[in-house]
This record gives structure tokens, C-alpha cells and sequence, in this order.
């Protein structure tokens, strides 16, 4: 089933900018939706604490590079949206695995909604048909997932 | 951009059930569009003393061409596919066909299908087909479509 809620998982790179206008193309086609845009920041491990074997934080730094990030996209899609029953939101992730975060809030409040995602993203090997959070979001998502394809 | 066409392999799994539908949810959307089913009959590399009187010709030298039976069957998956497509489509601009193929490799012949189709082709397929074991997240053949397509894929999950 078709849903009216769209995931959109963006790092700013040419594959993502492609599932974000996707996105905002899709949502035009719909009657009203919602896209909700997500990035995810991945804490960084704090070295020099033995107490706890694994400390999730991430910098003030990290945390304003990925809303700068959030609202660039968000406004990407806006520009692109010609249905006036279309809303955009944004919303800032933190895990370990970018994979589970996105799944998890596709999954979100009961309903599954449509996750648009590049082929692959800033990380791992140029060239890659696949990066590795599309390909464990493909695997492990319940709900429908649309991957953008860019070639190099 | 908005895709024009649609390409949905099926093989009547649960999964590519799903993703008829999701098909037909997309077409009535959107208004324009058609949507082309294909059921993939896989063919074997020959070997002699496979050749039987059932064998209706050879699509290249090297592979066996399928039974009437297994082509009869496939036509079977498709008509019953364009049925219940045209069950959930609701506009006049949304055109259904069907196609056989028969390839050495289902997924290349879908890739490839898509590359025809043109630019503005969205392949939509479920996340596993009738192949392969249970409970197996991704089948073979959806894998190597996402990988080896030039177009976007939507994968459409379902147990």
C-alpha cells in the first residue's frame, strides 16, 4: 500500500539530493503527504573514559553541521513541491548505525511509511553500486523502500 | 522525475503481490502511466540429453529453451497479474501489459527490460520470489536488480 508518509534519508551527497527531489516528486503526485526528512549523526566514541566501554556523544560541532545539513534538504524539497497539501519536516538522528536509525523511524508512531534512499552515500568506496546503509536498509526495513540510483 | 512507466517482475509470490499493488497505488497517483508485468522464465545451459520433444526452439546456442509447459505457465502468472492490477487501477490513462521473457538470467532480463523502457522507468518488485528459502530478507534476483539497475528500484516487502 502506497503511503502518504514519506522517509526521506539524506547526507547531503549528489545520491541523496536525487531521493530528495524524488521524494518531493512523489509526494506531488499524492494527494497530501508528509515528508519527513532524516540524517543521521553517528556519535563519536570517547576515547579516554574506561568506565563505560562506549559513550554515545557527538559534538556540538556534529550536531550543527547536521542541522545545517537538515534544512538545506528541507528547503531542496520545498523548492520542488507544488502540492499545497504537502508538509516537510525535519528530523535529526543519533546512532551507531544509520541503518537502524532510519528503519526505526520509518517505523515510527504505527505506520510505515515509504523510505527514499541513494544508492549510496559519502562513506565507503567510490564506484560502490551499493553503500552499506542503503544495502542494510534494504535488507532489514519492513516497509517499502525506494533506492535512487545515481551512475558515476 | 516522475516516472512514466513501470516495470513490475512478478512470479506470483506473496511479495510480488505486494508490489503489483503498490504498482497500481503509484499508476492511479500519478494518472499516466503504464505499467508492464514480466514473469522471467529462467534458461538452463543445455546439455544433450536434456533435448526432448518438448523443447520448443533454441533463443541461443548455449541454452536450452523452455517447455510449452513452462511458457504456458508464465503467460498463466502474467494474465493473473494484469487482472489484479486492473483491479486496483482506477484511471483510463493507466495501460497493463504483460510480457514473458525467457533469459539465462532473470535479472538481467529485468535490468535490461528497464533500459528499454527508457529513462523514466521505475522497476517495482517484491523483496523476494518464490526462489531461494523462507526467510531470506532479499532474494537473489532483487538483489542483483539493485544492484545492476540503472533506474530507480522500489522493493516491496511482504512475508
Amino acid at each position: 500500500m502506497l503511503s502518504s508518509k514519506i522517509l526521506v534519508a539524506t547526507d547531503g551527497s549528489a545520491p541523496a539530493r536525487v531521493a530528495e527531489e524524488t521524494a518531493a516528486l512523489i509526494c506531488n503526485s499524492l494527494e497530501d503527504c508528509q515528508i519527513e526528512v532524516v540524517t543521521v549523526i553517528q556519535p563519536r566514541r570517547r576515547m579516554y573514559v574506561k568506565t563505560t566501554p562506549y559513550s554515545p556523544e557527538s559534538s556540538d560541532e556534529d550536531v550543527k553541521r547536521a542541522r545545517t545539513l537538515l534544512s538545506e534538504a528541507a528547503d531542496r524539497i520545498r523548492a520542488k513541491l507544488t502540492n499545497p497539501r504537502a508538509t516537510v519536516y525535519e528530523q535529526l538522528l543519533e546512532d551507531t548505525s544509520p541503518a537502524a536509525a532510519i528503519i526505526r523511524e520509518a517505523n515510527a508512531a504505527d505506520s510505515c511509511r515509504l523510505i527514499v534512499i541513494g544508492n549510496r552515500g559519502l562513506g565507503g568506496l567510490a564506484g560502490l553500486a551499493l553503500g552499506s546503509v542503503s544495502t542494510q536498509v534494504l535488507h532489514a526495513s519492513k516497509c517499502p523502500v525506494l533506492l535512487v540510483k545515481v551512475q558515476e | 522525475m516522475i516516472p512514466s512507466n513501470i516495470l513490475v517482475p512478478t512470479d506470483g509470490s506473496n511479495p510480488a503481490m505486494a508490489a503489483e499493488a503498490m504498482a497500481a497505488d503509484l499508476a492511479n497517483a500519478v494518472g499516466q502511466m503504464e505499467i508492464t508485468v514480466v514473469n522471467v522464465i529462467p534458461l538452463t545451459c543445455m546439455s544433450e540429453f536434456l533435448v526432448s520433444e518438448n523443447v520448443v526452439r533454441i533463443k541461443e546456442f548455449d541454452y536450452l529453451a523452455c517447455s510449452l509447459e513452462e511458457q504456458k505457465n508464465a503467460q498463466a502468472v502474467v494474465d493473473a497479474a494484469i487482472k489484479r492490477i486492473q483491479n486496483i487501477v482506477k484511471s483510463d490513462s493507466v495501460t497493463v501489459v504483460g510480457k514473458v521473457l525467457e533469459a539465462p538470467s532473470p535479472a538481467q532480463a529485468i535490468v535490461d527490460k528497464a533500459r528499454e523502457k527508457g529513462d523514466r522507468t521505475l522497476i517495482v518488485l517484491g523483496n523476494r520470489g518464490l526462489g531461494g528459502f523462507g526467510s531470506l530478507a532479499l532474494g537473489s534476483v532483487s538483489t542483483q536488480v539493485l544492484h545492476g539497475s540503472h533506474g530507480p528500484v522500489l522493493v516491496v516487502k511482504a512475508d
